[in-house]
């Protein structure tokens, strides 16, 4: 090893070169790297460096080169290795980090910081088996670091999750064996260490050593941080079924956290596992009398310590937690069809009465009691509504309007709304009346905005939920009469809303969603970017507008909008592994094998997949205008078509939060699980569809490439046998045709809850519409060409594969478009569907394009060796192939028919003025009527702004696939 | 009423009706996760019956010598479930850990313009133990208090005697 002094020189000599690295001034750093080379020949982290700087410059194979030749000398030096490192953390090969420590460690076998970096190198390759490996050699060398030892056992831990028979039999027993060991030794020193035994306890549920740990000495090492060992102990008690300690640790919890839920209903848990054990008991001995002393021995201490905790509040702050308890028990008690004896006992409708009286004026009160609203019959429903009614002293007998006399009030008033919302009652109405009683809401919340002057505009309005009650209930009324007119309102409404509440995320949320449904995507950015959705949102909120962006030609939005979303992922699996590896030198090992969980349901995410896919595609549309860019941006894409399997939709994680929308709906009628699930599938189905397609045209792609003779190159393909793109692309063609088959259930747009539900895809318009079709039959063309480049234009069948294309293109171009406006039983209504259906034929001719381009290479190729021919002997071929003239026929009628998308497009602007906006006069509140024509006219505004970009948008698309097209001609 | 439990990863999933309100930062993951890996009694979430976050707070403890201390990184209690006592819950938890660890104080930054929450501090004993000038970046750069309150472990409450003068964040240590 290097003498100290010796270590200083040439840190200083580098230090120029990783202040140009870290300023960004990779040229720089080259030459810096190169002046203390030729000083210095032998300093191999100064070659490293400079293999970082052409990396990080972009010049891989350099780089790599160079790295390789040092990588193969196998450096011991730490700086050296480090820089190392960095570049292969940079450019992602983590196997390469594990080889170089390995490397180093044969040298030197007892460099401690070596061993330990290359077990920290098996951690971010989760290869556990090296890990245990490595930690043993760590452990071997210095055995009085206790931490090296139990990273051993934590990755055999880590193999028993891997394998879950192994893990019973093998890696558990193991792991528990070496940790006995330690503690017979009197060896422990930390609580991780401890934690880490009741790990490996727990998963073999050896509860019965786990309770002896917990209460032996060993205990005493463990923190009781908020309860948690005594949580811990009741866990483990409740699976050796030993109630009644369970019972009486909850109690002695209760009587310190009467607040707190998860120890209610644990504790009743508790109790009601003793009351059946009781029944059992006594069926066992029949001898002991009728009545039922233990049962109900048992229920009246427990429904004596919950009356306890309700009676010591009375002159305190009152708490929630014990009320709820009661209502609780009470539906336990009917769950399990058990009588009490008490004569005090209330009924669900008085507690929940009760309830009401206490809380309603906390928001919190309706979500508590529609959790309880199963336990009352029809009867008792209405009688709890009307009590809620008078409750609030809101409500006048002769219709008059009482309005809040302060927050409090107000939020009763709100809770009772939303219960009665939740029971069903708002069905009942009939139009007139959903439309009063929108309109009395709509009052109340210009009223209720009085008590909010104060608040900052950070704050939400405490009465907004009153508006977006009454949108709710226009939103229903044009559910039922199909009236855009109440929909338009609706978002008029909530426009004027957002200004006075402008961190209200709900208000943006339904906006987003009323807007979309209505095809107008404009607005949509600004509001998503309103509510800072950023890092891990973008996988649970990016379906928010993630199918929208797209389906309604927001081509520029759709690529930013995917490149954000793809890059939360990508930056986080390159960043993932360093929490396992901090996770490991904290002894945080309760927290691996989460960690490993978190990052499998990110890296499976189904919008992840989603938009990494629809990113992919948005670019062979976007950056396409001749077929050299196509090919560039085919390159630049991190799939390979030739070795990646076939997406696996059962690995597929659902990260979406779908519940964040409020929507008081009673369940049956919201169908969160259901649509979730409908949803879900209907996702996977189109990730599917539109994964094959992208692998469809990059195969495509690669097959012009062959046909040039130019060497495909395809990930790592050291050692996979050379696959022919046009068999795979064959394979693909038909999984693109099966994928259909399978979906020929979805040629009806699924429809889903208009306020929470989640969107729908594009799936029916590409399995019921004619661009498969069409895109398939341009595949025929390519395996024409590609024959005819194997065979020779000698062997030139005459085929109608060429027909069938132009035939295919043609049902691309819509018929009876006449803009957006429809006339529907009189009323002219913004129309989608249209834009829809334009916006997928747009996409379907760029596709065709695409394999026209790969066509067009091939036949390039053909027509100068045919045309060298022809010179030399100019007597015996005197007319030129008829193939030559069709295909430049058939690149002459796609273009006539992107001519008349084209036309179709710029025809879509509205001309909204022809629109009869007094049919849609929102004169809801006469004082208000100037603001609310004022909205009127800018939701007017966003829309048609919105229609011409999309227009504008699909304009220039057509326009650049029109240049391709020409460029495809012989 | 609510239950209190350690906050898991696959909370992150769920914590928007929390996180969309806008004095409520969402950081990008390492920062989470180092929390979790790091100090995982410090960061405890709060769910309603029904299942849905309610709040969180996310915190650690740092320093050496006297300056041993709590600190409340981040705190936040969804709008409807706000005046229910949730923050102030949240809060003596972390103060008691940080009892137990015998730290000397608990200390946090807050905007100056978040009223509510500076008064909520305020309730909870805290004081203003200085100004940091333009702490947070944005738009617009806005000043953050220091807040502290003393631990049992400060007897003569030194920590929280407050510095006549503002600091800069590069003067914090
Ligand atoms: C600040 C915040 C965490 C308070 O949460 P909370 O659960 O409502 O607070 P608590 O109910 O525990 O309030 C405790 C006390 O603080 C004060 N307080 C809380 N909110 C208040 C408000 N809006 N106005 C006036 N005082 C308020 C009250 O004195 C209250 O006690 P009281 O209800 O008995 O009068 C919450 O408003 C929030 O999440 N805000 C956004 C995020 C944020 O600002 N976090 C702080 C960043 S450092």
């Amino acid at each position: 090893m290097a003498s100290r002094s010796h270590v200083d020189i040439n840190e200083r000599r580098l230090r120029p070169i990783y202040d140009c690295l870290d300023n960004g001034n990779n040229k720089k750093a080259i030459q810096e790297a190169d002046k203390v080379l030729k000083k210095q020949k032998d300093l191999t982290c100064a070659k490293v460096l400079k293999a970082l700087a052409l990396l990080r410059m972009g010049r891989h194979a350099e780089g790599s080169s160079l790295l390789s030749t040092i990588h193969q000398s196998e450096p011991t030096e730490e700086q050296t290795l480090n820089a190392m490192s960095i570049c292969y953390k940079e450019t992602q090969q983590y196997d390469k980090i594990a080889s170089l420590y390995d490397a180093a460690s044969k040298q030197q076998p007892n460099n401690e910081d070596i061993l330990s970096c290359l077990f920290m190198a098996h951690v971010r390759l989760g290869n556990y088996q090296q890990q245990q490996r490595t930690a043993m050699q760590l452990h071997k060398l210095r055995p009085k670091k206790n931490p090296y030892y139990f990273w051993a056992v934590m990755s055999i831990v880590m193999q028993a999750y891997q394998n879950e028979q192994l893990g019973k039999t093998m890696f558990l027993p193991l792991a528990e064996k070496m940790i006995k060991k330690y503690i017979q030794e009197d060896k422990i020193e930390a609580e991780a260490e401890i934690h880490l035994y009741l790990i490996i306890l727990e998963l073999q549920q050896n509860w019965t050593e786990a309770l002896q740990v917990l209460e032996g000495p060993l205990g005493a090492f463990l923190g009781n941080e908020l309860h948690s060992k005594e949580t811990r102990l009741a866990t483990i008690c409740s699976k050796l079924s030993k109630w009644d300690r369970v019972s009486s640790i909850y109690k002695q919890l209760l009587d310190q956290m009467p607040d707190n839920w998860d120890f209610w209903l644990k504790y009743q848990e508790a109790v009601f596992h003793l009351v059946e054990d009781s029944y059992t008991d006594m069926k066992q001995e029949p001898s002991s009398d009728d009545s039922t002393p233990n049962t109900h021995a048992h229920l009246e201490a427990m429904q004596k310590f919950i009356e306890d905790k309700i009676q010591s509040m009375q002159n305190g702050v009152m708490m929630r937690g014990p009320y709820l308890a009661e209502i609780e028990f009470v539906k336990q008690i009917s769950i399990r069809k058990l009588t009490t004896t008490s004569i005090n006992q209330k009924s669900a409708l008085e507690l929940l009465q009760e309830y009401f009286q206490h809380f309603g004026n906390k928001s919190s009160c309706y979500n508590d009691i529609k959790l309880y609203l199963d336990l009352l019959q029809a009867q008792e429903l209405d009688q709890l509504v009307e009590f809620m009614k008078s409750d609030t002293g809101l409500e006048s007998s002769d219709g008059s309007l009482i309005y809040a006399r302060d927050v409090n009030q107000l939020t009763k008033h709100l809770v009772y709304l939303q219960l009665t919302r939740t029971m069903g009652k708002h069905s009942l109405l009939s139009i007139q009346e959903a439309l009063a009683l929108s309109q009395e809401l709509l009052l109340r919340y210009r009223d209720g905005l009085q008590f909010g002057k104060e608040l900052l505009p950070t704050d939400i309005q405490y009465s907004d939920n009153y508006l977006l009650l009454a949108v709710h209930l226009l939103l229903d009324v044009w559910s039922k009469t199909k009236d855009d007119v109440h929909l338009w309102r609706a978002i008029v409404h909530l426009e004027l809303a957002i200004r006075d509440s402008v961190s209200n995320y709900q208000i943006k949320l339904l906006l987003i969603r009323l807007y979309c449904r209505k095809g107008v995507f404009g607005p949509c950015p600004a509001l998503y970017d309103g509510m800072e959705i950023k890092h891990i949102m973008n996988d649970t909120l990016g379906h928010i507008v993630s199918n929208d962006v797209i389906r309604l030609g927001h081509f520029m939005e759709a690529g930013t909008m995917y490149a954000t979303m793809v890059r939360f992922f990508v930056v986080n699996q390159k960043e993932a592994s360093e929490h396992l590896m901090s996770s490991y030198k904290f002894g945080s090992f309760g927290r691996i094998h989460e960690f490993v969980q978190f990052q499998e349901r990110l890296d499976n995410s189904l919008q992840y997949h989603t938009a990494s896919t629809e990113k992919m595609l948005l670019e062979l549309i976007m950056q396409t205008d001749r077929h050299e860019s196509t090919e560039a941006a085919a390159d630049g894409m991190n799939v390979h078509p030739l070795t990646d399997k076939t997406i696996d939709l059962s690995k597929l994680c659902d990260n979406r939060d779908l519940t964040l929308a409020l929507a008081w709906d009673p369940p049956e009628l919201l169908c969160a699980t259901e649509n979730r699930q409908k949803s879900f599938e209907e996702e996977k189905s189109w990730l599917l569809l539109r994964w094959t397609l992208l692998h469809v045209l990059l195969l495509a792609v690669m097959v012009g490439q062959e046909m040039a003779g130019v060497g495909v190159v395809n990930g790592n393909e050291e050692n996979t046998e050379k696959k022919s793109p046009l068999k795979l692309l064959r394979q693909r063609a038909k999984d693109l045709q099966n994928c259909v088959q399978q979906c020929q259930g979805h040629k009806q747009p699924n429809q889903y809850h208009v306020v929470q539900g989640p969107s729908r895809t594009r799936l029916a318009e590409f399995v019921s519409g004619p661009h498969i079709t069409a895109v398939t039959s341009v595949i025929d063309c390519i395996e024409y060409v590609y024959s005819l480049s194997q065979s020779g234009l000698d062997e030139c069948p005459d085929v109608k594969v060429w027909a069938l294309v132009k035939d295919s293109t043609q049902k691309l171009v819509l018929k009876d478009v006449q803009g957006l406006l429809k006339d529907c039983d009189g009323k002219r209504q913004l129309d989608s569907l249209a834009l829809e259906q334009l916006v997928a034929s747009v996409e379907s001719v760029s596709y065709i394009t695409i394999m026209l381009g790969v066509c067009s290479k091939g036949l390039k190729i053909l027509k100068n060796d045919w045309l060298k021919k022809f010179k030399k002997n100019k007597a015996s071929h005197n007319s030129q192939p008829e193939i030559f003239d069709k295909f430049n026929q058939l690149i002459l009628d796609v273009s006539a028919s992107t001519k008349e998308l084209h036309q179709i497009a710029s025809c879509l602007d509205p001309v909204f003025s022809s629109l009869d906006i007094a049919s849609l006069r929102l004169a809801d509140i006469p004082d208000e009527e100037q603001i609310q024509r004022e909205a009127e006219r800018l939701v007017w505004t966003k829309v048609e702004s919105s229609v011409q970009q999309s227009s504008g948008e699909i304009c220039e698309v057509l326009h650049h696939k029109q240049f391709y097209l020409n460029t495809l001609m012989l | 009423m609510t239950t209190i439990r350690p906050f898991r990863c696959d909370d992150l999933f769920r914590f928007n009706n929390v996180n969309l309100d806008p004095l409520t930062e969402t950081y990008g993951l390492p920062f989470y996760l180092q929390y979790l890996a790091h100090w995982p009694e410090y960061f405890q979430v709060l769910e309603s019956p029904s299942g849905e976050i309610m709040g969180y707070i996310m915190g650690k403890a740092e320093g050496s010598g006297e300056q041993w201390h709590g600190h409340v990184t981040a705190l936040s209690v969804a709008p409807e479930f706000r005046r229910l006592g949730l923050a102030g819950k949240l809060m003596n938890g972390l103060e008691d850990i940080s009892e137990k660890k015998q730290c000397y104080f608990v200390d946090l930054f807050v905007r100056v313009s978040n009223k509510v929450a500076v008064a909520m501090y305020e309730k909870l004993g805290y004081s203003v133990y200085r100004r940091v000038l333009e702490y947070y970046s944005g738009e617009v750069d806005e000043d953050a208090f220091d807040m502290r309150k003393a631990l049992s472990r400060d007897k003569e409450k030194k920590s929280v005697i407050p510095l006549p003068h503002p600091v800069r964040p590069d003067e914090l240590d």
